[in-house]
């Protein structure tokens, strides 16, 4: 700040881009945004590759939410794929991880992995704002209910400052821009299964305008008992089938249901021209971003709107300049639910009229709403290994889609990435190889 | 003067039809009651709906005090009977409140929900969602409450409940996007709709806030001793922490190409919205207010005017010794010598702070100052502060047929901060 009070212009604080005062509307002049690092915390390790492992292994890792506080009903999910297991401390310092939630813990750990992946140094951040957009669906869970606990039980006075000012949603997103200096837009996108990818174009947004030179952005998740209860109460989650096991099982005649999953994946973002000339690694170049709505879905569920959403899909991407036929990549948000998928199969349907590009379905491994399927399909469209869905066996004659059967396919040209929410609302994004 | 640290770029005015802005409908809630006139003529009087409330009991809290929606509509035992839709009975108290704001809103605009709102999009603040239903529920799954818990009372919780709900009752097809970052999360609702208007990804965008009373949030802030025993006092020296209140605010966003094409009136144009975040500290703002300073100046550089342009500004004004003092730290940096003289409306004295939808209820009090020409003043009490003097106007209303351009700023928990430009429309495309 300068003597009389006014911000310095040229500070370091101060930086802004080219002036979005022309918006982007027409896009054929707009700068293309490319993914140059990624960072994963998810039940399956820290790191891509321990993902990529894990995808090709078609191996979830399950773990044994605590039913202790007697939440669960009989007959519910008793697993779900849970990160607090993976050994965050070369990205968090215990000291640091102590005050924070454990979404924040994820994120600020996948945040610093993505930025060491796209080989940015903390101190140059500062000079370029960055932009942060992570999504949530459920929050610190752990704080928020460990605060209306105590609130409840033992009187309003019991209410603890540090649980409180953690129990927001947009506490990850903070904490990141507090440990990466981020200074531009920070936002936490709470729109369900189809939160992580609007965080990205909402990300992405920020970077084409202008706005940031820099953005991190995707996904912190926490499955807590709690929430996990009542997942398995609104019948969300896969329930134990005659084996015993737990599995989702994505597109198959017998799905049951989802795996619930925590951890974060975070994406860095930068403008292509700009990341080519520091001599960045590009994993993949965002083509193309759309969204909508099925208004025919209840609050908690999926609606039937397959024709209406197909159809957007491919108005959106034929306004946004993308063909169709030059798509070769499907990753799918299918999970195991059994309304979800139908819709996502009668959108695909719609969209490819029969000749749907091989699809993968992450979501048996990765499960939902860490972000794992988000950096799953960042891994297809950066040359990744086709894989095997997990806990796919039996094809769905009534959903007339089926995911791939793992046989080796040439790498993919252009990925289709899509997520339907329950409650609505859907959101897609279209990757190139770089 | 400051004009002269802003890069003004291209003015709105000088922009295509189809990437303007305009605001042709808006919608309220709040301590006041439902409606937007019921919201104007609570702030004229300068009073404050800042009161003892029912939603739940408040006596063994450090304070006890909320702008609660009264009525019918507050009430949160009263099945919701719109449209005589089965479903709107599992609505939460900020869904309700979402969609009494939009009906009002898409009826000012003349739009018809579903005939007219098929392709639109919708963009929502909300920062606890159904978060007091969810309260209710898990009294009772722990046994603190007699009777079984009942899924139907949550199955709107999440923080998407509201926007979703809107959507879901105009027959929305476009994107729908929540974000949940705290008191900003109104404003960002409106710039994110304004991104994708100028985009084109959508021509018309239904934006806002919802939020309710919660035992969480009350406790909470308490917790940390924000919160005033009394009606909060912006801006004033005996300022002790703020006001919590609730309802919802909505925008009817449409770009000018599609508001002249359906001759529909404009209130005012949206110029720009623009946001930032401190990285300072997780639930104080940087002192200085460099972040808020960053959100004013892109918003003033977006729309392409400069500072001087500035006629009045809707202050975040939580009332919190913190916040206020950063807040005049920034309009400082921003206005410069005119910091003190430009007009400042705080409505937080007025209807609390609406958390998730105060940027959405404030940016309606911001367009309502200019479309009816007049400062709307903040309830007396107290003397302004030597050490942040903002131009309070106080008591009684300012008014002024010059009003063009009105800055609405919020700023939040984790450091986000957003800016908000609107100008009167003065029928000239």
């Amino acid at each position: 700040m300068s003597a009389n009070g006014h911000a310095d212009r040229g500070a370091s604080d101060d930086w802004t881009g080219p002036s979005s005062s022309t918006p982007a509307a027409a896009r054929d002049g707009a700068p293309r945004v490319v993914i140059t690092g990624l960072g994963v915390v998810l039940a399956t390790g820290a790191g891509r590759d321990s993902l990529a492992s894990a995808l090709a292994a078609s191996a979830p890792r399950l773990t044994t939410v605590n039913t202790a506080p007697g939440f669960h009903a009989p007959g519910t999910a008793r697993q779900a794929a849970l990160a607090q297991h993976v050994d965050l401390s070369p990205w968090l310092p215990s000291s640091r991880a102590r005050r924070l939630s454990w979404p924040s813990r994820f994120a600020v750990a996948a945040a610093e992995m993505a930025l060491a992946d796209a080989a940015i140094d903390h101190r140059s951040l500062a000079e370029a704002p960055v932009a942060v957009a992570l999504a949530t669906a459920f929050g610190t869970a752990r704080y928020a209910e460990s605060l209306v606990r105590d609130i409840v039980l033992q009187g309003p006075e019991a209410a603890s400052p540090a649980l409180f000012s953690e129990s927001v949603a947009n506490a990850p997103a903070a904490q990141v821009a507090l440990a990466a200096d981020a200074r531009g837009t920070n936002a936490a996108v709470t729109q369900r299964e189809s939160g992580p990818l609007q965080a990205v174009l909402l990300a992405a947004r920020e970077v084409r305008l202008g706005r940031s030179r820099v953005a991190l952005a995707g996904c912190s998740e926490e499955i807590n008992s709690l929430v996990h209860a009542l997942l398995g109460r609104f019948r969300a989650v896969a329930p134990p089938s005659d084996g015993g096991g737990e599995l989702a099982r994505p597109l198959d005649r017998r799905r049951a249901g989802m795996l619930a999953a925590e951890g974060a994946v975070v994406l860095v973002l930068e403008r292509e021209d700009e990341a080519r000339a520091r001599g960045a690694r590009v994993l993949a170049r965002i083509a193309a971003g759309v969204r909508g709505f099925d208004p025919s879905a209840s609050s908690y569920g999926f609606g039937a709107g397959g024709e209406a959403l197909g159809a957007r899909l491919a108005g959106e991407l034929a306004r946004q300049g993308v063909d169709l036929g030059s798509i070769d990549r499907i990753v799918s948000g299918a999970s195991g639910s059994v309304a979800g998928d139908q819709l996502e199969a009668a959108v695909l349907r719609r969209v490819f009229d029969g000749s749907v590009p091989p699809l993968l379905a992450p979501k048996g491994v990765t499960g939902e709403y860490a972000g794992g399927h988000l950096a799953a399909g960042v891994l297809a469209a950066a040359g990744g290994a086709a894989w095997r869905t997990a806990g796919f066996s039996e094809p769905d004659p009534d959903l007339g889609v089926k995911p791939h059967d793992g046989s080796a396919l040439p790498p993919a040209k252009r990925v289709l990435l899509s997520a339907l929410a329950a409650g609505g609302a859907a959101a897609w994004i279209v990757l190139d190889a770089a | 003067m400051s004009g002269d640290h802003v890069t003004t770029a291209a003015r709105r005015g000088d922009l295509p039809p189809e990437q303007r802005v305009v605001v042709t409908g808006l919608g309220s809630v709040c301590g006041w009651g439902e409606g937007v006139d019921a919201l104007w003529q609570g702030l004229l009087g300068a009073g404050t709906a800042i009161r003892p409330f029912r939603r739940f009991d408040a006596a063994r809290y450090r304070t006890q005090l909320a702008a609660e929606v009264p009525g019918e509509l507050g009430d949160g035992s009263i099945p919701w009977k719109s449209n005589g839709h089965s479903r709107h009975a599992r609505l939460s108290l900020a869904d309700r409140f979402a969609l009494a704001a939009a009906g009002e809103a898409l009826a000012q605009a003349e739009l018809e929900p579903r005939r007219d709102t098929a392709e639109a999009g919708v963009f929502f603040g909300s920062s606890t969602g159904g978060m007091w239903e969810s309260e209710n529920y898990y009294a009772h799954l722990i046994g603190q409450q007699p009777g079984r818990p009942r899924l139907a009372w949550i199955t709107s919780q999440q923080y998407n409940g509201p926007g979703d709900a809107v959507a879901r009752w105009s027959g929305a097809a476009g994107p729908v996007e929540t974000l949940s970052s705290a008191c900003t999360s109104g404003a960002l609702a409106i710039a994110a709709a304004a991104d994708a208007l100028r985009e084109g990804e959508v021509q018309l965008a239904i934006a806002g806030g919802s939020d309710s009373l919660c035992q969480l949030t009350y406790a909470g802030f308490n917790s940390l001793r924000a919160v005033d025993a009394g009606p909060c006092l912006p801006f004033r020296r005996e300022r002790d922490g703020m006001s919590l209140g609730e309802g919802a605010a909505v925008l009817v966003l449409e770009t000018l190409e599609r508001a002249q094409r359906r001759g529909a009136r404009p209130i005012a144009e949206l110029l720009a919205g623009a946001s930032s975040c401190d990285a300072h500290h997780m639930t104080a703002p940087a002192p200085d207010g460099r972040g808020a300073v960053r959100a004013m100046r892109r918003a003033l550089e977006e729309a392409g005017i400069a500072p001087d342009e500035v006629d009045f500004v809707n202050a975040h004004g939580t009332g919190t010794p913190l916040n206020d003092a950063a807040e005049w730290q920034a309009l400082l940096a921003i206005l410069g010598t005119r910091a003190a003289a430009v007009p400042v409306a705080a409505p937080k004295g007025s209807v609390g702070h609406l958390l998730g939808a105060a940027g959405a209820l404030e940016a309606v009090a911001t367009i309502l100052c200019l479309d009816r020409g007049c400062v709307h003043p903040t309830p007396a009490g107290g003397c302004i502060d030597e050490a942040a003097p903002a131009h309070l106007v106080l008591g009684a209303p300012v008014r002024d047929d010059q009003l063009r351009v009105g800055l609405s700023i919020n700023l939040a928990f984790g450091g986000s901060n957003a800016a908000l430009l609107f100008e009167r429309w003065n029928g000239a495309a």
